[in-house]
């Protein structure tokens, strides 16, 4: 069993700033969870209590059912892959994908053979074989963290922890690492905590994710659900690239309203109430006959995408135009002229907060 | 007139930038022969004269402008040629005078050959087309470099000679039968004065006590600072701040205020005349700068490498000893050598607390062999030398330790 369990787990650090608050988490067994938040948001101090690298202020942290919270890191059957890849640079990859194994003892000691044929196995399975020999230091940012992922895969971790490990790489090898991690988790279908601020490798890694905010958890699910059902407008606007457009205003009988721009709200968002955020992905934002006018911003072209900047009221939204079957490029409305925009989508959401 | 063009406001041949500082340089050297000189025989006017033409020279030199400043620039530097071979005609003519008439007539012959050079001619009298000074920039850029490497390369010769001619002495006067102190170098050569120290029982004695105290102030130092310097670098701890800084103050008290001290703590402890009452006060000694050398480099041991170590299974020792001692290695020798060395070295405490001859380390042995009458130089020379020969070596093996960088490589971001 190797499911994780955060149970009302708090740490307030000796300064007063409160880490983590109150997080009520399940991983379960063989699940990839992705932790993703801004930086400060507690997602790492999550992933350092798991570890056993800081101590719980509050509440408990179970492994397979079993309480951990005073087992020494070690003992707590984890590999970790850390941001900075903390090879040990004094030994050759070889020496550094079996530390671990040598270190084991009693009823969990690992014979000397066993060792020699979990690094082996490791290494093949990483590309490594030519590179066993050499040095931390000889080897290429995509090798070392391999080592890395290679040093935490080979004691057979209950839990796998990597913390932030693609931030280091280019983004070329980022995506393509990206995607070996994810094959990695289906051949070996251990269970992993990922943390990362990066929404894109949330949204392709996780089974689910977990999103935090000044350490607290904000939503816990599917990456599909959080991007098409956010809990909060924190999370709208974290999800997604460009991120939502979230208008502050007042809905009331069927009609949304901040300052100078008011419009009609979509039938199911008819019942919405009071003030709130109302949100819409700019990719449902379409420039259209009949929408509410705008004034255009300006345009960013990317090629098979535009994005369209438009301002109502004192309001920014972003509008999302992507290339269709043979169109060669957006269309070139003048910036400053008025555009009627359709804001009411089937997927626009009201929220409270 | 047209402005002068960007190239011609800014150039100035190299031969007269080269001449700017050295014919300055050469007058500050001046100035110190002239001192040396009036040591030697109280003569003041060749130098003096020799000095105002160099100075005058340098004031003289054209500066693209004022046409009369060639000629008469020339006119010293011919001055200072004549001047430097008629005062060496008159001299002894021994290595020293070569030397400082070298640093007259030298600069006085570069301002005289290079102000009459064509392209320096033209920009003295006052050329200044665009052509001429784009031309003069491009070759500017080649010859500056060459002109930088003359200099940098004569500077450090004058470095090198004062390092090496002590060596020099010591080694003649080793090498030299008899008891002189003068003579030429090389006129004579003989072992008697190693053959001397070496068969005699003090000098063994007293490299053995040498070799103890060093060695043990070595390890027992070792043994202190490290722990410390680990402690200092990765505990929060209360006092942590202060006691850093009382190991600065106790750096701060010349060794003579805290001698008497000292000694009495060593006399109540009936720790004088041994090795381990010397071995206890250097390791003290040596304990604050190795501390502060080996906290400096366990703060650049990742955090991260300890918490891996810690999460594949390894116990604070573990930790220590398999993840970061290995990685400072450098700065333990380092460390070490220093502490070698000091104990090695020390002078004034093994004096003080050790009275017979049975104890003495080299440093006291040698001080020993200049009795009020009679030096034997030659043998204190041929020690001298031999004492040396430990800590060259010492610094030969350990020169790699310092260069090895084990930390590149291993934490990136």
């Amino acid at each position: 069993m190797s499911d994780v369990e955060f149970k009302a787990t708090r740490k307030v650090y000796e300064d007063g700033t409160v880490g983590l608050d109150d997080l009520d988490l399940r991983i379960e067994e063989g699940e990839f969870l992705v932790l993703l938040g801004p930086s400060g948001c507690g997602k790492s101090t999550a992933l350092r209590l798991l570890a056993g690298l800081e101590d719980i202020t509050d509440g408990a942290i179970n492994i397979g059912g079993a309480r951990v919270n005073d087992l020494p890191p070690g003992a707590r059957g984890l590999g970790m892959v850390f941001q900075s890849y903390a090879l040990y640079p004094h030994m050759t990859v070889r020496e550094n994908l079996s530390f671990g194994l040598r270190r084991t003892r009693g009823s969990d000691k690992v014979p000397p053979n066993e060792v020699v044929a979990r690094v082996d196995e490791a290494a093949s399975m990483l590309d490594l074989e030519k590179a066993l020999d050499k040095k931390p230091k000889e080897l290429s940012g995509g090798q070392q963290q391999r080592v890395a992922i290679g040093r935490a895969l080979v004691r057979r971790p209950k839990v796998l922890l990597m913390d932030e490990p693609l931030s280091n790489l280019d983004a070329k090898l980022r995506n393509r690492m990206r995607f070996e991690l994810r094959r990695l988790h289906e051949m070996h279908g251990t269970t992993t905590l990922y943390v990362t601020h990066d929404q894109i490798e949330a949204m392709t890694l996780a089974d689910r994710i977990a999103i935090l905010k000044d350490g607290r958890l904000q939503q816990h699910d599917k990456p599909l659900n959080a991007y098409n059902q956010p809990a909060n407008s924190f999370v709208a606007s974290f999800l997604g690239t460009p991120a939502m457009n979230l208008i502050e205003g007042r809905a009331a009988h069927g009609r949304f309203e901040a300052g100078e721009l008011a419009f009609d709200l979509p039938p199911h968002l008819a019942d919405a109430d009071g003030p709130g955020f109302y949100g819409i992905r700019p990719e449902n934002t379409h420039i259209s006959e009949g929408g509410v006018p705008f004034t255009l911003g300006g345009v960013e072209h990317l090629g098979g995408e535009a994005i369209f900047h438009l301002e109502a009221g004192g309001h920014w939204i972003k509008a999302l135009w992507r290339r269709k079957g043979t169109e060669a490029v957006a269309p070139h409305p003048e910036p400053g002229s008025q555009q009627p925009v359709i804001l009411t989508d089937s997927s626009a959401l009201f929220f409270k907060e | 007139m047209s402005r002068p063009s960007l190239a011609a406001r800014w150039y100035v041949p190299a031969e007269i930038q080269a001449l700017r500082l050295w014919l300055s340089v050469a007058v500050l050297v001046n100035l110190l022969i002239m001192a040396l000189d009036v040591v030697r025989d109280g003569k003041l006017w060749p130098s003096l004269l020799g000095i105002a033409l160099l100075a005058l020279g340098r004031l003289s030199l054209p500066d693209g402008q004022a046409n009369w400043k060639k000629p008469v620039a020339q006119l010293l530097g011919a001055g200072g040629v004549a001047l430097g071979l008629f005062a060496l005609a008159i001299s002894p003519r021994l290595l020293y005078d070569v030397w400082s008439v070298a640093w007259l007539v030298v600069p006085c012959l570069l301002l005289v050959a290079w102000l009459s050079r064509p392209r320096v001619a033209d920009w003295a009298g006052g050329r200044s087309d665009r052509e001429f000074a784009e031309r003069g920039l491009a070759r500017n850029k080649e010859s500056m470099p060459r002109l930088d490497v003359v200099a940098l390369h004569l500077a450090l010769l004058h470095g090198l000679a004062v390092v090496i001619v002590p060596v020099i002495w010591i080694v003649d006067v080793a090498v030299s039968p008899g008891n002189v102190l003068g003579g030429a170098i090389g006129d004579a050569f003989t072992l008697e004065h190693f053959t001397a120290v070496l068969s005699g029982d003090s000098f063994w004695t007293w490299t053995r006590n040498s070799l103890v105290v060093a060695a043990g102030t070595t390890v027992f130092g070792l043994a202190l600072a490290v722990p410390a310097g680990y402690a200092f670098s990765r505990y929060q701890f209360s006092g942590r701040k202060e006691s850093m800084f009382l190991f600065m103050l106790v750096q701060m008290f010349p060794g003579i205020i805290i001698l008497v001290p000292y000694f009495m703590v060593m006399k109540t402890l009936g720790l004088l005349n041994t090795s381990i009452g010397l071995i206890i006060v250097y390791s003290v000694t040596a304990l604050p700068l190795g501390v502060w050398m080996l906290k400096g480099f366990f703060d650049t041991v990742p955090r991260a490498l300890e918490e891996a170590a810690v999460l594949d299974g390894c116990n604070q020792f573990e930790v220590f000893f398999r993840v970061v001692l290995p990685l400072s290695l450098p700065a333990v020798a380092i460390t070490a050598l220093f502490s070698f060395l000091a104990a090695w070295n020390e002078f004034l405490l093994a004096l003080v607390f050790n009275t017979s001859n049975e104890q003495y380390t080299l440093p006291v042995g040698l001080a020993s062999m200049i009795p009020a009458t009679g030096q034997q130089w030659g043998d204190f020379a041929a020690a001298s030398i031999i004492v040396s020969i430990p800590v060259v070596v010492l610094f030969v093996f350990f020169q790699r330790a310092l260069i090895q960088g084990l930390s590149a490589g291993s934490v990136k971001g």
